[in-house]
């Protein structure tokens, strides 16, 4: 019945095969037409497990612009110039940096007014102090108090680094905002640089680096942008004088890098493979003929694209970038077609005779791909659809236009090669079981004993760093970096979100209450240590009012005078203090002519355009990430980022995905074959090569000093399609003794993936080199497996009984 | 802390103050005028000879928040290249010795030793390091920071402004030094803060390169 409709179809397609064509060739043309209307998506989020907390962590690492500033290291070459010739130089360079590209640039902290700016700040202290440290200074207000700190003022009056700290000390005869300024000696501290400020620049602990931090428009991801900047950038460092080295530090540097990589890795796989293919056309092939069987797999590609990007309205680059590793499956199919119509005596019955395995075939490899639907990740399910609907193109131009347009020669070398070939090795099936056999069958399960011990050792990676391919030089120019600027990792933020300021730092200060306890107050730097609400603000003034006006500040000034003389302090010594009693206590949004504050602020705050979020930084430690969360689950609207954190739960969820994915295909694949060869024992044949290929990859990936990550699974993946392809080929050979030359179609089909995965080895991209290696462990020892194994086993098991 | 949140403050917002000199600057630097290139040079050759210093010292506090003048009086002990104590005898004893990363102190009202590490308290040391840049005389680093007036020739008498945007710019209008006739070490120092605040330093019976006593380095009550 099926057969029927088959050859109906094949015999309409026959008979008007030029329409045919001419249709394919239109369709062909208006999809790459259609590639350039295309848009491609960028979104990382695509390619991630279905978690919320992964998602959010993304996107707010994305969105919060940490990663999109660009940071240059000036340093001193010589010892003969000083931080003077330095600073002189990043000036230059400053004032030479600007607009698109450049929008702010930031050396550095101007000094001048910091005193004051300080004492400004301290003004604010009746907004700042809370009820605790008032009954602290309640404390104070007696004459051992009072006695006490004049006794500690006077001490300090006399070192020699007490020209600083007099402003201060007259500004607080009692140490009360000692808090205040403990809370800003803390923030400040947990930055994570090594910085010192000198001439308002910044400058490293050796005093031979500046640093100078650029805001620019560019997006991380945009390749076009980057190139533009990096080179921009590039030129402005010309100016710089011969003493001084430059280095870049900015995630641009790595699209750019990665692009390179890729590009310098595509040109020079392109070459390899280009002249292989030519090698094997001069050796096998002989026909020009033969280039429509590499020309079907990409056409279907290219048609699939555009019809993804139709239903699924957008495609990830990723998946446009499977599209090779899909066209290199599919071509197989197209080589076997080639194969049987070039060797077998009738075109119809060649096409007939391998019609049944390339279909079981291309199902296996489908029902591999569709179990990609039940992953979480959006990606996936594009990258399953995707690669189906190339498959099924792939296969249907294979079967129903390719075998109406080889022509058969009438000397065809490919059917003397078969017959060469199939004198030696393909009868032998039909031979009886060999000692021969029996070796083989014990070679294999050596290798497999030895793949399977060795298999122990491999690890999996989920290490996003893993996949970038960057330039040796910009991986030590950070690694310097880090030893001369960086002295802390990257903390864990904890994000309070709301729709004012106001909003946001209410719950921001009952955060900080909290997190006071369970991480301790000087590992979480919080805004809400020195500014906290409106509200809170506006209480602590009150109450500090009520607290001076009941006769306090008139008892403070008698102690003072009374105890001061004893240290020969002047009347108008603490002066600052108690003229500025009351000096800030009209509660305003924002002190906005305090420096600090607006410093404060860029730190802490990020503004959005529907809303706030204003981010504390604590430790990136287990204990610490988990206390958090447990706070942060009893307010809505807060979340935290732990790159730790991330990277563990992105760990999990992929290999979670991965095991689901691998369980689904292990089901599938012989649950499937063993429905359509109809017999367990030539499904169990037919998977000899499965087994072999991923336990081979198992096996390979630890020698290669790698691990498994996401694509080199996905690329497993492949490697289970193709060797179920072979394996079923082989077993379908064995029994119905067909004469299609099939081996050397099979050997072909590993031969082209070989060559394609097999450059993919002199990739320096670790994400192609890592594909390269699993596809050519995988395929070849698959291929080995069904070419040898397969053939051997048939004779020892079936024939036998 | 107060005093140490203060100074780490203002070093981790903007010290200019540098802890380390850089040796055989103004031997190399071409925007100090030659006159002036010529004395902190022969000054800095001087001074470079000295090894140990042991030196009486009075310190005339003149300070908005004292009635009268203070007046203290005490030894400062300086051996290259860690070694730096600060005696006061009076009014008040008080102690602060430098060892290598370990800053000791010790006064008389606490009688306390409180030990403080530098490197861990960088307002600390960026404070310290530039007194012992005074002391001795590494005139050089100063270039960096001050603008430098040549007030006498005989003796020599520089007057140190401090440049714009700098820290010390916040409280110090200017520093005076005068060196000793032979040129082998300072005379006085004369701070003049920007509120009218003043410290005149008057170094006496100063030896120099002479054998320094352990008990130098110990923080501990002095005779008055």
């Amino acid at each position: 019945m099926l057969d029927d409709h088959f050859f109906r179809l094949y015999g309409s397609i026959q008979r008007s095969k030029w329409l045919v064509a001419v249709l394919a060739a239109a369709i062909i043309i208006a999809a790459i037409i259609g590639l350039k209307s295309i848009s491609f998506d960028n979104n990382i989020e695509l390619m991630l497990p279905g978690n919320d907390e992964v998602y959010r962590s993304i996107r707010f690492l994305r969105e919060s612009n940490l990663s999109d500033k660009v940071i240059l290291s000036l340093g001193l070459k010589s010892s003969e110039y000083t931080t003077k010739d330095l600073i002189a130089a990043v000036k230059k360079l400053k004032e030479s940096l600007g607009p698109p590209l450049v929008t702010d640039v930031i050396s550095g902290i101007p000094e001048n007014n910091v005193v004051e700016e300080m004492l400004e700040l301290l003004k604010y202290a009746p907004q700042l102090i809370d009820e605790q440290n008032l009954l602290l200074i309640e404390k104070q207000i007696n004459p051992s108090g009072v006695k006490e700190s004049l006794q500690n003022n006077y001490r300090q009056f006399l070192t020699p680094a007490s020209t600083l700290i007099i402003p201060f000390i007259r500004s607080d005869p009692l140490g009360i905002y000692s808090n205040i300024l403990r809370s800003l000696q803390k923030i400040y501290s947990s930055v994570g640089y090594e910085v010192t400020v000198e001439n308002g620049h910044f400058i490293s602990k050796d005093r031979k680096h500046a640093m100078l931090i650029l805001d620019t428009p560019v997006n991380l991801t945009d390749g076009f942008g980057s190139r533009k900047l990096i080179s921009y950038l590039n030129n402005r460092l010309n100016i710089l004088p011969d003493f001084i080295s430059a280095d870049i530090i900015a995630g641009h540097l790595h699209t750019v890098s990665n692009e390179d990589v890729i590009k310098r890795d595509i040109r020079l796989t392109l070459i390899i493979a280009s002249a292989a293919f030519i090698l094997l056309f001069i050796v096998v092939f002989r026909d020009l003929g033969a280039i429509i069987i590499f020309l079907i797999p990409l056409a279907s590609v290219i048609v699939s694209i555009n019809i993804s990007n139709l239903i699924l309205n957008k495609l990830s680059y990723f998946i446009v970038g499977m599209g090779a590793v899909i066209a290199g499956i599919a071509v197989d199919y197209g080589i076997h077609v080639y194969t049987a119509v070039r060797t077998g005596d009738s075109r119809q019955e060649a096409v007939n005779s391998i019609a049944r395995p390339l279909i079981i075939g291309a199902l296996t490899t489908i029902s591999v791909f569709a179990s990609f639907f039940f992953s979480s990740v959006q990606g996936y399910h594009q990258l399953a659809f995707f690669s189906i609907l190339s498959i099924i193109l792939c296969l249907a131009c294979s079967l129903f236009i390719l075998p109406h347009f080889i022509i058969k020669g009438k000397y065809n070398r490919l059917k003397h090669t078969v017959k060469k070939y199939g004198e030696h090795v393909n009868q032998r099936s039909l031979q009886k079981p060999k000692t021969q056999d029996k070796f083989i069958v014990l070679c294999w399960a050596i290798f497999m004993i030895i793949a399977l011990i060795l298999s122990k050792q491999i690890s999996f990676n989920s290490e996003i760093s893993q996949f970038d391919g960057s330039e040796i030089e910009i991986i030590k120019a950070e690694q310097k970096f880090n030893s001369t600027w960086v002295n802390k990792s990257n903390p864990a933020v904890f994000v309070v979100q709301g729709n004012t300021l106001e909003e946001a730092l209410k719950v921001n200060e009952k955060i900080y209450e909290e997190a006071k306890t369970v991480v301790g107050e000087d590992n979480f730097s919080s805004l809400a240590a020195i500014w906290p609400s409106k509200q809170t603000r506006k209480t602590n003034v009150d109450r500090w009012k009520e607290f001076w006006k009941q006769g306090k500040e008139e008892k403070l000034r008698e102690l003072i005078s009374t105890y001061g003389s004893d240290y020969n302090f002047s009347e108008d010594a603490f002066s600052p203090f108690f003229d500025n009693l009351y000096a800030c206590t009209i509660i305003e949004d924002e002190p906005e002519r305090i420096k600090i504050y607006k410093r404060l602020k860029e730190r802490f705050v990020i503004d959005k355009p529907d809303h706030l979020q204003v981010m504390s930084f604590f430790p990136d430690e287990d204990k610490y990430v988990n206390a958090m969360s447990t706070i942060s689950s009893h307010y809505p609207g807060t979340f935290l980022v732990s790159r730790k954190v991330l990277s563990h739960v992105l760990s999990k969820s992929v290999s979670s995905e991965i095991i689901l994915l691998s369980g689904i295909a292990a089901i599938m694949i012989p649950l499937l074959t063993c429905l359509l060869l109809k017999d367990i024992k030539m499904t169990a044949l037919a998977l000899i090569p499965v087994i072999t290929g991923i336990t081979a990859v198992m096996g390979t990936i630890p020698i290669f000093g790698l691990s498994l990550n996401a694509p080199s699974l996905i690329a497993a993946m492949v490697v289970l399609g193709l060797c179920i392809d072979y394996g079923i080929f082989m077993v379908y050979t064995c029994r119905h003794n067909l004469k299609t030359g099939t081996r050397m179609a099979v050997s072909l089909s590993a031969i082209t993936t070989l060559i394609g995965a097999g450059v993919l080895l002199f990739a320096n991209h670790p994400v192609l080199f890592s594909i390269g290696a699993t596809i050519v462990s995988g395929v070849l020892f698959g291929y080995i497996a069904s070419i040898i194994v397969i053939p051997s086993f048939y004779r020892l098991w079936i024939e036998n009984t | 802390m107060q005093k140490t949140a203060v100074l780490l403050i203002l070093f981790l917002v903007m010290p200019a103050m540098h802890c380390y000199a850089e040796p055989s600057d103004i031997k190399t630097h071409k925007n100090i005028a030659p006159d002036l290139y010529e004395v902190l040079h022969r000054l800095e050759d001087k001074t470079s000879e000295i090894r140990t210093l042991k030196t009486e010292f009075v310190q005339e506090k003149e300070l908005a928040v004292f009635k009268e003048k203070i007046i203290l009086k005490g030894m400062i002990f300086l051996q290259k290249p860690e070694l730096f104590a600060w005696h006061i005898i009076e009014p008040l004893s008080y102690s602060m010795v430098i060892k290598g990363d370990i800053l000791s102190q010790w006064d008389e009202n606490t009688k306390k030793i409180q030990k403080i590490s530098l490197s861990k308290n960088p307002a600390f040391q960026v404070a310290i390091s530039q007194m012992k840049d005074w002391f001795s005389g590494k005139y050089s680093s100063m270039t960096e920071n001050y603008n430098i007036i040549i007030l006498k020739r005989k003796p020599v008498s520089l007057k140190f402004i401090p440049k714009k945007n700098t820290i010390v710019s916040n409280v110090i209008a200017s520093v005076t030094v005068i060196f000793r006739d032979d040129e082998r070490y300072i005379h006085q120092i004369y701070i003049k803060e920007k509120s009218s605040n003043s410290t005149l330093l008057t170094f006496v019976n100063t030896q120099l390169n002479t054998p320094l006593e352990a008990v130098a380095w110990e923080v501990q009550p002095r005779v008055r």
